[in-house]
């Protein structure tokens, strides 16, 4: 019969604040297989903790259950002290009777009490099943992998490649740099973009340690901790890049025209492109499906040969390119090529996109004079359409009016309800810059709040109220078109209290930052989740902001929500430094809470092979039969294979069927 | 049904003879009328014994799991079906498999027969030009084949098996019926009507497991009802909650598997409407994943795929 004792923590006020913390005890001490019950101020103190050790050393109890607050910060204390006096450690067991009851059943003392018992009651019972487990240590192959190329990214990798370990970059573009490359000027220093990111994108290109894996997206991911089994596609480039220098002179020969994403769809990039003048890696790859196939040269076909000169009819493309890296007749496989990757911790740092103008159908989004802020950012920067000249896109003119509309599908039950959290600095910013070079420019922004928390931005928000620029309270109702390329903004000023309009010559949106496309999907094959908004959810908002519920997996910059360069630089290398922690240790403990497979009752009918999401299972024969069998070493114990098993014959330690029967049973009664 | 007969006894009579197969699974004479009877043929010779009849209930499927040598069977489509998930889920070697596919016209259901007969004994019968002719000591009646088909052949869509090597005779049409209309009465009733329905059936349960062990799916190397440790469930058919919790597990583990092919509810000796349950789990599971069981075999179950946000969007 097992010894059990329970410990009751008041947690202050927290538990006992809302719950009868004697009525408890009382009730605990009778219990079946309880031979104490005590209680005290705090539990997690060391004087808690030495009730524990003591009662153990003295032979009074062999197993422990503590009522208290949550496991996810406060097991591994206790399962400590529980290892201190003696016991193996995971012959302990916690009730949450702060955030699952004293917490919220606050108004309700009576209910609360009775809710702790039950669920003291159900913990009780449990702890009579549990068995003594022994941990297992994994190696750790010590590299990491960042999956996005944007400045979260490209810290993260830096820093994990000068602390010396192997980091491998995967961006899904063909160049390093992400959303931070397309903008002029960055608040609040105002300090040109591509000036401070260029010698970082340098860096991570030219760095021993780090392997770049530009045009290449993550395909599976298998594994865990410290041994991850990566899956990267490198898309096809079409472009031997090792013989390309990225001279550009494919790139001008090319006759064919596809809208730029790297300027908003504002002016044509070629079908064979580099994405932007300061890539890295500076190299060209072909967009297959808006190549014209110049010359009928398809990729992976001989060239015809000229009937009079008796030389092969080349392409454009090939022709102009001086180091044989453009060559039509070579055989690419479309699908590109898998390249296998063993890493022992990821970071996701995939960033963000920004929302279209389509969708805002009251803002005139037809009009070519309404843009949205990333637009009007890559019409200031020397690297846009216009070379860095203020004209607006329907004639060229110089716009003399501008408004700018905040919180254009942010704080939008429509759309989303979430603050974007950088516009409100970035209009002020890219108003600011238009000021300063053109002073008789009018500006005015529409705005619900001015939110410009954040050091030095308040003041950066004073200073462009001094340069003149207007700032009016009240949502846009609406943006109309008028003759000439006007267009004429109705809104209504809360400070007035009445209606307003104004004509412009260009309205800017400051569209909502949302996650990247394709973020949810890279979530599921990495196994952590999105929120209720898309961006990926960290363990624990305060005290684990770079962390996920799968160990090893860190998370940095926008796939976690909306941030500026700043932030999504602190956080990435505070996830570089989480992620190096396994990488130094060399060796990770591995809870013995996995799965086990009874090989005698096992049909071999391999549902569970097929969920295993960390491919753990395998079908091996035993006496010409097919059983299921779990790689210890890749089991992580998520339990979707125990859940699964239509025979029932698979059990999750910690988590057996016979301690989930006694809880039921326990909170049953 | 004598050319297809002919032609089943060809097929294994060479299969045996040339080696293909150490064993054909098919359907002999019954022992009564309109009855027919699986059987196992392992000499050329007895070939003979394989016939085709409207007796032929048996979904063959439950004989082939985990089989060591090389066999045929006479598959409906009902029964191919089963093959096809009993494959996906590795209890058959479809290399050691040849399937004899076979057009199903519906099978008759002898219960209707029994009672329309109302007590009188039925010595013989026989199915001429979509009629049933029923004959005993001083009477004959013809009844349209419809009416006595089992109610599973009534709403059946692939009467034509899915999967085969060989076929014989003529794809039948498959009948625009709506194959869940029969539900519309137990899923009108409320839940608790429910629940006192199911009671009301499986009162009469004596806990034969004939249900589960005619069913093809059903092969979990230890059933959970006859698990001890833990015993979901007591061992005695007199607890009707019991019986219910039985009724609904098996119908569960079935998600996704179940092709309805109606062979539990035939076993029944107690003739215990088991149907509307699997049935109802196969509308749901329709509905919810999208997914008829038996029909590819490169679908993934349901359950055994992991969800994607296109499945989630069912629910």
């Amino acid at each position: 019969m097992p010894r059990i004792g329970v410990y009751i923590c008041h947690c202050g006020e927290n538990i006992a604040g809302a719950v009868n913390v004697e009525e408890v005890r009382k009730y605990a001490e009778k219990l079946p297989g309880v031979v104490l019950a005590r209680d005290y101020l705090f539990m997690c103190s060391d004087p808690g903790q030495e009730l524990i050790k003591q009662d153990i050393r003295n032979g009074l109890i062999d197993r422990v259950v503590v009522a208290a607050c949550t496991p996810r910060t406060h097991e591994p204390i206790f399962r400590k002290s529980v290892e201190d006096g003696g016991l193996n450690k995971y012959l302990f067991e916690m009730a949450n009777i702060r955030d699952q009851d004293s917490w919220p059943h606050w108004h309700d003392k009576e209910g609360a009490t009775a809710k702790a018992k039950k669920l003291v009651a159900s913990a009780v019972a449990k702890a009579a099943f549990l068995e003594p487990l022994d941990d297992r240590f994994v190696e750790v192959t010590r590299a990491s992998m960042v999956v996005g190329g944007g400045v979260a990214g490209m810290f993260a990798a830096l820093d994990l490649a000068n602390m010396g370990y192997k980091v491998y970059l995967v961006e899904k573009n063909p160049s390093v740099g992400g959303n931070m490359a397309k903008l002029d000027k960055t608040f609040p220093t105002n300090d040109c973009s591509a000036c401070i990111l260029t010698p970082i994108m340098v860096q991570v290109g030219t760095h021993p340690n780090i392997e770049l894996l530009t045009y290449s997206e993550v395909e599976s991911v298998e594994g865990s901790i410290g041994n991850f089994k990566v899956k990267v596609r490198k898309k096809q480039t079409y472009i031997d890049w090792d013989k390309c220098t990225g001279c550009g002179d494919c790139v001008n020969a090319c006759p064919a025209k596809v809208p730029n994403e790297f300027n908003e769809g504002m002016d044509n990039r070629k079908a064979i492109y580099i994405e932007f003048p300061q890539a890295v890696p500076k190299r060209a790859v072909v967009d297959i499906e808006h190549c014209l196939s110049c010359a009928k040269r398809t990729i992976g076909t001989k060239p015809r040969i000229h009937s009079k000169t008796g030389e092969p009819i080349l392409a454009p493309c090939e022709k102009a390119c001086k180091t044989g890296a453009c060559d039509r007749s070579r055989e690419y496989n479309p699908e590109g090529e898998i390249v296998e990757l063993n890493v022992g911790t990821i970071i996701v740092a995939t960033g963000y996109k920004v929302m279209d103008k389509a969708p805002f159908k009251e803002y005139s989004p037809q009009s070519p004079n309404v843009i949205t802020a990333m637009q009007l950012e890559r019409i200031l920067s020397a690297t846009g359409p216009t070379e860095g000249h203020f004209h607006r896109p329907s004639d060229g003119e110089k716009p003399k009016t501008i408004a700018f509309i905040s919180c254009v599908g942010s704080r939008d039950k429509r759309y989303h309800t979430y603050c974007s959290k950088v516009c409100c600095m970035y209009m002020l910013k890219e108003a600011r810059l238009i000021k300063e070079k053109y002073p008789d420019t009018n500006i005015y922004i529409f705005f619900i709040d001015v939110r410009t928390g954040g050091k030095d931005f308040e003041e950066y928000y004073n200073y462009c109220r001094d340069l003149g620029i207007k700032m009016l309270r009240g949502r846009v109702g609406a943006v109309d078109e008028l003759p000439g390329d006007r267009l004429r903004v109705r809104a209504y000023d809360v400070d007035l209290g009445a209606p307003v309009e104004l004509e412009a010559d260009l309205v800017v949106l400051a569209t909502a930052v949302e996650p990247a496309p394709g973020l949810e999907e890279l979530g599921r094959k990495l196994g952590i989740t999105c929120g209720s908004e898309g961006f990926l959810k960290e363990m624990h908002t305060k005290l684990y902001p770079v962390e996920t519920p799968v160990k090893g997996i860190y998370i940095a910059g926008c796939a976690q929500g909306p941030k500026d360069i700043p932030e999504s630089v602190s956080q990435a290398r505070a996830a570089s430094s989480a992620a190096a922690v396994p990488l130094t240790l060399g060796k990770v403990v591995v809870e013995p809470l996995i799965s086990e497979v009874n090989q005698r009752k096992c049909a071999g009918c391999g549902t569970c092979v097929q969920l295993c999401p960390y491919s753990a299972i395998r079908l091996v024969e035993d006496k010409g039969r097919l059983r299921a069998k779990i790689d210890e070493a890749l089991c992580a114990g998520c339990g979707v294979c125990a859940a699964a098993c239509p025979s029932g014959v698979i059990t999750l330690h910690g988590f057996t069927n016979a301690q989930i029967h006694a809880q039921i049973k326990a909170l049953a009664c | 049904m004598r050319e297809l007969t002919k032609a089943i006894q060809e097929t294994a009579q060479k299969l045996l003879q040339d080696k293909e197969v150490e064993l054909v699974v098919g359907f002999a004479e019954g022992s009564l009328p309109l009855r027919n009877t699986p059987c196992f043929i392992r000499q050329p010779e007895e070939a003979q014994r394989l016939v085709w009849g409207y007796g032929c209930e048996n979904n063959l499927a439950t004989y082939l799991r985990k089989r060591p040598e090389k066999l045929a069977v006479v598959a409906k489509g009902c029964d191919s079906r089963s093959i096809v998930e009993l494959i996906k889920e590795n209890q058959i070697n479809r290399e050691k498999l040849v399937i004899i596919g076979v057009p199903c016209q519906g099978m008759i259901d002898r219960k209707k027969v029994t009672r329309l007969l109302a007590g009188r004994e039925l010595l013989e019968a026989e199915v001429k030009d979509g009629q049933v002719v029923l004959k005993g000591k001083g009477y004959s009646e013809a009844v349209p084949r419809e009416q006595l088909l089992h109610d599973s052949c009534l709403t059946c869509q692939h009467p034509n098996p899915v999967l085969f090597d060989i076929m014989l005779g003529e794809p039948v049409p498959v009948k625009e019926a709506d194959s869940f209309g029969d539900l519309a009465s137990f899923e009108a009733k409320a839940p608790a009507e429910k629940r006192a329905y199911l009671i009301q059936e499986l009162s009469r349960c004596i806990r034969c497991y004939a249900c589960r062990q005619a069913c093809p799916m059903c092969f979990c190397e230890e059933c959970f009802a006859d698990c001890s440790m833990p015993q979901w469930l007591s061992k005695s058919s007199l607890n009707v909650q019991d019986n219910v919790f039985f009724q609904a597990v098996r119908a569960l583990h079935l998600a996704g598997r179940c092709v309805d092919c109606g062979a539990c509810d035939r076993a029944c000796p107690t003739s215990i409407d088991l149907r509307t349950l699997t049935h109802k789990m196969v509308k749901d599971v329709q509905e919810l994943f999208g997914y008829t069981a038996g029909v590819s075999l490169e679908e993934k179950p349901p359950l055994a795929a992991p969800l994607s946000s296109s499945t989630l969007n069912h629910f």
